[in-house]
C-alpha cells in the first residue's frame, strides 16, 4: 500500500513556508568569469584566483567561468565567500571541441587544399598523405567534412 | 551531377577565385556561367538558381559561401567565400588588419556606407564590442580566426607520427 496515507511514518513532514521560497535570482547572483587560457581546473579551486573578486561574492552562488581561449566551461558553486578568500566546489566542467577548420584536427603529415569546382567527385577540398602522394578525400564541399571523412578513415584508426 | 550540385560547386569556386564579390546579377550569373564553360545552362535558369533562398542557405552550410543581396543604394549582390586560414599566424594577421573605414565589413571589406543594420559590432569574450564591425555571415570565419589564434599560444607542439 504504497500510496495510501502513511501510517507508518514516524517523522512527520513540516511543509516549507512561503518565505523559504524565492527567486533565485532574488538571493543569489550567476556570475561570468572569464579566465586566462591555460588555467587548470585545480587551480579554479584555489582561493588565490579570486582573491581579488571573492567579497563580491556570496554562498550559494554560481560561476561560469569561461576560458579565454573558449577552450572549456565550467561552473563553479561558492560554499563561502569574503575578502581574501572563496571556497568553491566545481560542480561540472565541459572541454568545448577543438575547431576542425584549424590544423588542430588534421593529424600530422596529411595535407588539405582546395582543388577546383567538385566536378563527378573530384576537385573540391582534398586530402593528400604527404608521404606518398595518396589522395585519401576529394570531392569534398568543405573543409569540415574532408577532414572528419579523413579522421573516419581505416588508415588512422 | 545534376545541375543544382554543378552550379553550387560552380558558384563556390568564383566565391574562392574573387574572394569578396560585389556587383549586379548580371555579371555574377555570367561568372558562374563561364565557370562552368559549354555545359553551362541557360541565364534564366542561373537567375532562378541565385535568388533561391535555399541555395542561399545550403552555399552558406555547406559550401563555405555566402550569397546575399544587400540593401544598399544599388541593390547589390555579394558573394563571399568564407574559407578560413589554418596558419595561425596568418590569421592573427588578418585579425589585426584593418578596413579603411569602420563603415567596412573587417573581413570582406565591403563598404556599407549608409546602410542600416547591415553590420553587426562584433563582442569580445568579455562581452563588450570591440572596434571590429562584419556581415552578419562574415563573423562565423572571423571567430574561427580568433578562436584558431587564441588557441595556438596554448596548443602543446605536436610530434610527427611519422
Amino acid at each position: 500500500m504504497a500510496n495510501s496515507p502513511s501510517t507508518e511514518t514516524t517523522e512527520k513532514i513540516t511543509p516549507l513556508v512561503r518565505s523559504a521560497v524565492a527567486f533565485h535570482e532574488s538571493r543569489n547572483n550567476t556570475w561570468s568569469a572569464v579566465v586566462p587560457a591555460g588555467t587548470t581546473k585545480d587551480r579554479l579551486l584555489q582561493s588565490g584566483l579570486w582573491s581579488v573578486v571573492s567579497d563580491t561574492f556570496h554562498s550559494f552562488d554560481r560561476i561560469n567561468v569561461i576560458w579565454a581561449d573558449r577552450s572549456g566551461y565550467a561552473e563553479l558553486l561558492v560554499v563561502d565567500a569574503g575578502r581574501g578568500f572563496c571556497n568553491v566546489i566545481l560542480l561540472n566542467y565541459h572541454q568545448l571541441p577543438a575547431l576542425l577548420v584549424s590544423e588542430h584536427g588534421l593529424p600530422p603529415g596529411f595535407d588539405i587544399y582546395f582543388d577546383g569546382p567538385i566536378n563527378n567527385g573530384e576537385g573540391g577540398y582534398c586530402v593528400k598523405r604527404i608521404a606518398d602522394g595518396v589522395l585519401l578525400v576529394r570531392g569534398k564541399s568543405n573543409r569540415d567534412e574532408a577532414l572528419a571523412e579523413l579522421l573516419d578513415s581505416a588508415t588512422l584508426r | 551531377m545534376d545541375t543544382n550540385e554543378i552550379l553550387l560547386a560552380h558558384t563556390q569556386y568564383v566565391a574562392k577565385f574573387y574572394q569578396a564579390y560585389r556587383g549586379s546579377l548580371e555579371k555574377l550569373i555570367e561568372l558562374i556561367r563561364y565557370s562552368i564553360g559549354e555545359a553551362a545552362p541557360e541565364p534564366e535558369r542561373v537567375r532562378n538558381f541565385l535568388q533561391k533562398e535555399s541555395t542561399q542557405r545550403t552555399l552558406e552550410l555547406m559550401y563555405e559561401t555566402a550569397l546575399w543581396r544587400s540593401s544598399d543604394r544599388t541593390k547589390s549582390w555579394r558573394l563571399v567565400c568564407l574559407a578560413t586560414q589554418t596558419d595561425p599566424e596568418v590569421a592573427k594577421r588578418l585579425l589585426a588588419k584593418r578596413p579603411p573605414s569602420s563603415d567596412c565589413c573587417s573581413f570582406c571589406w565591403a563598404d556599407e556606407r549608409g546602410v542600416l543594420d547591415a553590420l553587426i559590432p562584433e563582442l569580445d569574450i568579455y562581452g563588450n564590442p570591440t572596434t571590429v564591425r562584419l556581415h552578419r555571415q562574415c563573423s562565423r570565419p572571423w571567430k574561427l580566426h580568433r578562436d584558431l589564434v587564441a588557441r595556438a599560444k596554448t596548443a602543446p607542439a605536436r610530434e610527427s607520427l611519422l
